[in-house]
Parts: structure tokens; C-alpha cells; sequence
């Protein structure tokens, strides 16, 4: 039943959750501590998380994102590893957040420190398939309605994380994922993009919606927060009737 | 401030997303043999660092060579001056009709229209600038600047303004093109072409193309003037040999383009035949300052398009959204840069950061995170607008504040929704609607403030 490898001593992560998913995402939070736990890792909240920074420093903002990232270095730095749902977070941690600590003079004394704690930070399944090596996980499944799998632009092109996100769902029982045609192509987030330029947003919004449709797709799983708080949204605004759910929500079985 | 919208002419959108497809496709199969492309990649990327590390002495050599078979080569440190040289060379030499061969340079310096004001006759001879230059228009894409048209179009505007009407079929286009260009060539005083590279070792210019059209200027007019970028030259015609097959394949998915032309001398020095008169425009317009500062890597690229190409934003939006001369994600960085900011849609902003550009560079530079870099500058030019973002950064690294703002924003969201829509104060909530997009579904807590701190084991 239960496929993890023995690891001595057994696994422990910080759950960095985002503060999209704390503010408005609620079932990735969930999803997410419910399938490590399904791993046997044990669990800590860390419990003065908030964000990273990532989208203020998508902004431009610099010295904005160094302070919120150091708040970020000081609610992690008991140590340990520290897993998160989305790999645009965690890209931004790993190439950004040392460098822009440095570039601030009250703040540059916390980039070793940073460095230190990113070098031990993972996306979700970047955690599950590479750090921890496990492929089928207990207690996922894939939803039982036809599926089609959005590679989101953080996860596997900024984190370049392309490989674990499809081994980890090729391995699921049940029913097989469908080919989201050019998959590749961004749904049209973009973080600040997504309200600065509203129409080309909704209008690549709207051709993601459509190729999984014409995949013959009723759920979209997608591999980032963003994407997910945009498409959704969207779906419903378009009442399109797509479900679409994040990659985390999947792999703990909570998709039917 | 503008800002960039999908393109609103259907049949202009049809023909970019099957443009865009068909290139998308040479290029995945240009680089279908990885190792090659590895190997390609990093001759390249050497060559031209090995360049830009110190161009100073390159061109010195390069323009030595050239000069000692005959050429003359000038050095234009932005647009004006560069425009001044060209015709200021024309006019010693009494030319009054010019052909052209395509080259983006010459549209940044806005050449033609300098040319024309001084009663100069200029045909653009590349069958897509032909067109736009007939129907008055910018180019749409840097490799298919007449790419928006369909055959449809292209015939209309043939028969209006050659006064000719064949049937729009490409080959009748084209014939008719040719014949109308054949005059051209025959009757010039000049060619003005482009170049793609230069070998400074032994001074050589080369130039690409694939209609033929480059080789009639550059050696049927008694006059030819080469313009070209400051950041084009290789160290050696070895380094050239990589870099060139890298663009063909990054750009069309061949190993060589239909012509590729190497030009070294002025005629007489072997007694061949060629133009009597051979100068070289060396133009600078800001690039040196590109090249002092954080943002040089743009100077890598070889302008082969794959970035447009894959674009979410340029493949909805298309090359005039722009509003500048180079458009995708390398125009929007080079933009910014040539025209120092100026005014117009804030191109930093108009990517998702999706990271497609990057990816498929053949450079591999880092496009996205030079846009990052552009919009940092912005900030760092208008203080005023980090006010709010200083306050979203208060929220987002104090666990209370968050905490409190989590738990207000159910109500917030409840009269932001029951207001009329004029009514509503300005902010991301109406972009993110203008989207079609719902807004959120706020819980009222935030998630952690509900859970256990830690877990017993399972």
C-alpha cells in the first residue's frame, strides 16, 4: 500500500503555503499538507509566513520584494526543508532572493542566510519526486472525469521543473491524462500582467479554457497558484463549466 | 499610458497565428538534432562575447582590412548622423535613385524617409518590404514584414498602386513584383543593404537573404552602402561559419539560407565586376551605452525572430501593437533601450514572463529577466509610484497585518460587487474583471490561522 522508501530519520518540511493559497486558496493548502502527510512526512507551519516577495519583484519593485523575502528568511530560518505549491515562488526564491537582500544595505547581512534556506527549498513535486524519490504516491488518483494537465511557465520553464510534474501524474491510477494542445503556451497570468494588461490576459485566458475543452477535457490541472487563481476565476466569469484544480489538489486524491 | 490589445483585425490575426505556426515548425526542426545545436549554441555565444568583450580593436581591424581593398567605412554615433552619412555619400556621388535590400537597421534610423525628403528614389527590393513600402506601412515582424497581408491584399494593392491586377495567386504577385523591381535594379545609382555579420580578421561583410534580391544591390549599382549595427561584427570567418548555420536554423530550420553573399572589396582589385563604390556604415545609436550597462546581453541577438514567434503576447497582439520598430520580447527590450525609455506603450510590461523567449533563443538570452531588469528601472525613475506597493510590502511581511486584511477582505469584495460599475474606485480589481474574469472567492481567515502549528506523526 504504501510505496515510501525507508528514509532514516523519517521526513519532516516546512510548508511554505503562499500567500495566495493562505489568502484565497485554501483546498491547495489543504491538498498539499494532506498528500505529504499521505507520504509520512511530517509536517511544520511555520507560523510568521506570509509571502516571498515573487510578485512585487515582478512589479519592478526591488526594495519592496528584499523586504518582504527577508520577512520570508526570518519566518524559515529554524532551517529544515521547506516545500511550496508553487514553482513560480520557489523560482523566484532560488535566483532572486540572495541578490536582492544584497542590494539592500539594511538587509544585505541576511543573504548567506537566504541562500542557505533556498538551497534547501522545493516546489511540491519537485519535493515528492526528486528529494524524497517517489513516483506513485499514496492516496492519489486521477479525477474520473476526462483531464488534460496545464505545464504552467513557473514550474517548468522559470523552476525548470519539467519532468517530475508528468512522472508523478503519468503514475496515477485510474484515468489517463489527455494531450492539452500547445500546452506550452502561457494561459495569460503573467502576475502583475494579468491586470495591467487585461485584455490580452483574457483573451490567452480564454484559448487555454478552449484547447483543453477541445481536448475533450471537463478538468484542468495546473501546475501553479497563479494560473490557478486566474483560470478558475475566469471559468466561472466565462461559466465555461471547466473544473480547474491545482496539481497538489490531484495528487491528494481530492479530485473526483 | 497605451498599452498593448489583441489585434483587432481578423484577417490580420489569422495570418500571424499561421505565420508565426509555420516558423515555429522551421525552428523545431532546425534544432532537431540537439547536439549540433549544443555545439552551434555555444560557438556562437563565444564568438560574439568574444567580440563584445572589447569591440574597439575588431572594428579597427575590420575597417582596416576593408579600406585597404578600396572600401570606405564610417562610424555614425546615432541615427541622425548615421542618416546625414548615407546621403551625404549619395549626394558626392549624385545618386537619385536608390534599391534597398531588407535590413532592420535602416528602419531604425528611419532612413527612407530621411532619403525621400531630400528627393531621393528609394525601392525597397525584398518582396515584403516592397509591399509595406507601397502600402506606407511599419513592418509587422522583423523576418516577414509584410507578413499581416494575405495574397487577397497584396493584389488590391498591387493593381492600385502598380495599376496592375493579376490574380492573387503568389506567383503572379511575385512575377509581377519582379518585373517592377527588374527596372529598378537596371536603373539605380545605388544599393543600400543591411548586414547580417561581419569577420573582422578578414574583413568581410555577409548578408542573408532569401529572394535573391540582396545580391542585385549589392552588386549591380555602381554605389553600394552596407549599414550596419555596431554589435554585428565575429572576430573571424570561422566564428562566422557557426553563427550564420545558428540563425538559418534558429530562423527558417535550414542550415543555410538561399544566398548568403560575402563582400570584401569595391570592384577593380581582381577586375571582376561589382560596384565601383563600397561603404560601410558602422551605427552606434546607443549601443555602446547598451553595452556599459547591466542590459548588454540583448546585444547577442541575431534578430531571427524565434522569440516573436513563440510569444504568447506577439502571436495575440502582432508587430504594430508595438509601436516601435523591433516588436516581441527582443524588440520590447532593444526599444526601451535604443529610445532610452521614451514614451509610447511601456513594452517592460507587456510579457507574461513565460519564459517561451528565453527558452528558444538561440543565444539563450535571458529575455525575461531583462524585461524584469527594465522594469526595475521604471520604478527606479518614479518614485511616486512605489507607494502603494510600499504599503502591499507592510501587508506582506507582517503575519498580523496580513491576518487582518485576509479577515476584511470578504466585505471588501461584497461592495466593490454591489457597486455600480462607475461608481467603482480604480484599481486591480477592475482590470482583473475587464479580464472576464470573477473576482475571488474570499474565505474571511486566513488558512494557517485555523491549523495545528505542527504535526504529531501519522
Amino acid at each position: 500500500m504504501n510505496h515510501l522508501q525507508p528514509i532514516t530519520p523519517p521526513p519532516r518540511a516546512s510548508l511554505f503555503v503562499t500567500c495566495l493559497a493562505d489568502a484565497l486558496l485554501h483546498p491547495v493548502a489543504q491538498a498539499c499538507r494532506k498528500v505529504l502527510r499521505a507520504q509520512g512526512v511530517t509536517v511544520d507551519l511555520p507560523p510568521d509566513q506570509v509571502c516571498c516577495g515573487n510578485s512585487l519583484h515582478k512589479t519592478g519593485q526591488a526594495g519592496a520584494a528584499a523586504r518582504v523575502g527577508a520577512a520570508w528568511v526570518r519566518a524559515f530560518a529554524q532551517g529544515g526543508d521547506i516545500v511550496s505549491p508553487s514553482g513560480s515562488c520557489v523560482a523566484h526564491l532560488r535566483r532572486n532572493l540572495a541578490e536582492l537582500l544584497s542590494g539592500q544595505p539594511e538587509l544585505a547581512r541576511l543573504a548567506p542566510q537566504a541562500a542557505t534556506l533556498v538551497g534547501r527549498t522545493y516546489e511540491l513535486t519537485e519535493y515528492l519526486q526528486r528529494r524524497l524519490g517517489l513516483t506513485r504516491l499514496a492516496g492519489a488518483k486521477a479525477p474520473t472525469r476526462p483531464w488534460v494537465y496545464h505545464p504552467s511557465c513557473g514550474l517548468h520553464r522559470s523552476l525548470g521543473e519539467d519532468q517530475a510534474p508528468y512522472a508523478l501524474l503519468e503514475a496515477l491510477p485510474g484515468r489517463p491524462r489527455l494531450e492539452l494542445p500547445r500546452a506550452e503556451r502561457c494561459c495569460g497570468f503573467g502576475g502583475p500582467f494579468s491586470v495591467s494588461h487585461p485584455e490580452l490576459s483574457g483573451a490567452l485566458l480564454g484559448d487555454k479554457l478552449a484547447a483543453a475543452a477541445a481536448a475533450g477535457a471537463q478538468v484542468l490541472v495546473v501546475g501553479d497558484l497563479g494560473c490557478l487563481l486566474h483560470l478558475s476565476t475566469g471559468a466561472q466569469a466565462r461559466e465555461s463549466g471547466m473544473q480547474v484544480v491545482h496539481i497538489s489538489q490531484v495528487l491528494a486524491g481530492e479530485v473526483v | 499610458m497605451t498599452r498593448l490589445t489583441p489585434c483587432a483585425d481578423d484577417r490580420q490575426r489569422q495570418a500571424l497565428e499561421g505565420f508565426t505556426a509555420r516558423l515555429r515548425a522551421m525552428h523545431a526542426q532546425g534544432l532537431a538534432d540537439p547536439g549540433l545545436w549544443d555545439h552551434l549554441r555555444a560557438r556562437a555565444r563565444n564568438a560574439k562575447l568574444t567580440y563584445l568583450a572589447n569591440p574597439a580593436p575588431w572594428l579597427d581591424l575590420l575597417a582596416e582590412r576593408l579600406e585597404g581593398r578600396g572600401a570606405r567605412v564610417h562610424f555614425a554615433v546615432d541615427a541622425a548622423e548615421a542618416r546625414d552619412m548615407v546621403l551625404g555619400i549619395l549626394q558626392q556621388a549624385g545618386a537619385r535613385k536608390v534599391v534597398k535590400g531588407k535590413s532592420m537597421t535602416c528602419e531604425e534610423i528611419a532612413l527612407n524617409p530621411a532619403l525621400e525628403a531630400a528627393g531621393v528614389q528609394v525601392s525597397e527590393t525584398d518582396l515584403g518590404e516592397f509591399i509595406i513600402q507601397l502600402a506606407g506601412e511599419p513592418p509587422f515582424h522583423i523576418l516577414g514584414p509584410a507578413m499581416h497581408r494575405d495574397r487577397g491584399q497584396v493584389a488590391d494593392l498591387f493593381a492600385e498602386k502598380l495599376g496592375q491586377r493579376v490574380p492573387a495567386e503568389p506567383e503572379a504577385l511575385t512575377k509581377l513584383a519582379r518585373a517592377t523591381l527588374r527596372r529598378r535594379f537596371l536603373e539605380a545609382d545605388a544599393g543600400i543593404s543591411g548586414v547580417n555579420f561581419a569577420a573582422c580578421r578578414e574583413g568581410a561583410l555577409a548578408i542573408v537573404t532569401n529572394e535573391g534580391n540582396g545580391r542585385f544591390v549589392t552588386s549591380l549599382p555602381p554605389l553600394h552602402i552596407a549599414v550596419m549595427g555596431l554589435e554585428k561584427p565575429l572576430p573571424t570567418l570561422a566564428d562566422l561559419g557557426a553563427t550564420l548555420e545558428l540563425l538559418t536554423r534558429a530562423a527558417i530550420g535550414a542550415p543555410l539560407s538561399t544566398y548568403s553573399s560575402w563582400l570584401a572589396a569595391p570592384a577593380g582589385l581582381s577586375g571582376a565586376g561589382g560596384p565601383r563604390q563600397l561603404h560601410l556604415v558602422v551605427v552606434d545609436n546607443g549601443r555602446s551605452r547598451i553595452l556599459g550597462g547591466k542590459f548588454w546581453e540583448i546585444l547577442l541577438c541575431l534578430r531571427c525572430s524565434s522569440c516573436l514567434n513563440f510569444c504568447p503576447v506577439y502571436g495575440l497582439a502582432g508587430g504594430h501593437a508595438y509601436g516601435s520598430v523591433y516588436p516581441g520580447p527582443m524588440g520590447s527590450v532593444l526599444s526601451c533601450l535604443l529610445e532610452d525609455l521614451a514614451p509610447g506603450p511601456d513594452l517592460a510590461q507587456a510579457s507574461t514572463l513565460c519564459g517561451l523567449c528565453r527558452q528558444e533563443c538561440p543565444l539563450g538570452i535571458d529575455l525575461p529577466g531583462l524585461l524584469l531588469g527594465l522594469r526595475q528601472a521604471g520604478t527606479e525613475a518614479a518614485p511616486a509610484a512605489n507607494l502603494l506597493p510600499g504599503l502591499a510590502a507592510q501587508v506582506l511581511s507582517r503575519r498580523g497585518l496580513f491576518d487582518v486584511v485576509c479577515r476584511l477582505a470578504p466585505a471588501g469584495i461584497k461592495v466593490l460587487e454591489k457597486l455600480p460599475e462607475a461608481l467603482r474606485p480604480p484599481g486591480p480589481w477592475r482590470e482583473w474583471r475587464a479580464g472576464g474574469r470573477a473576482l475571488p472567492n474570499a474565505p474571511g481567515h486566513p488558512w494557517l490561522a485555523r491549523q495545528p502549528r505542527e504535526d504529531g506523526h501519522d
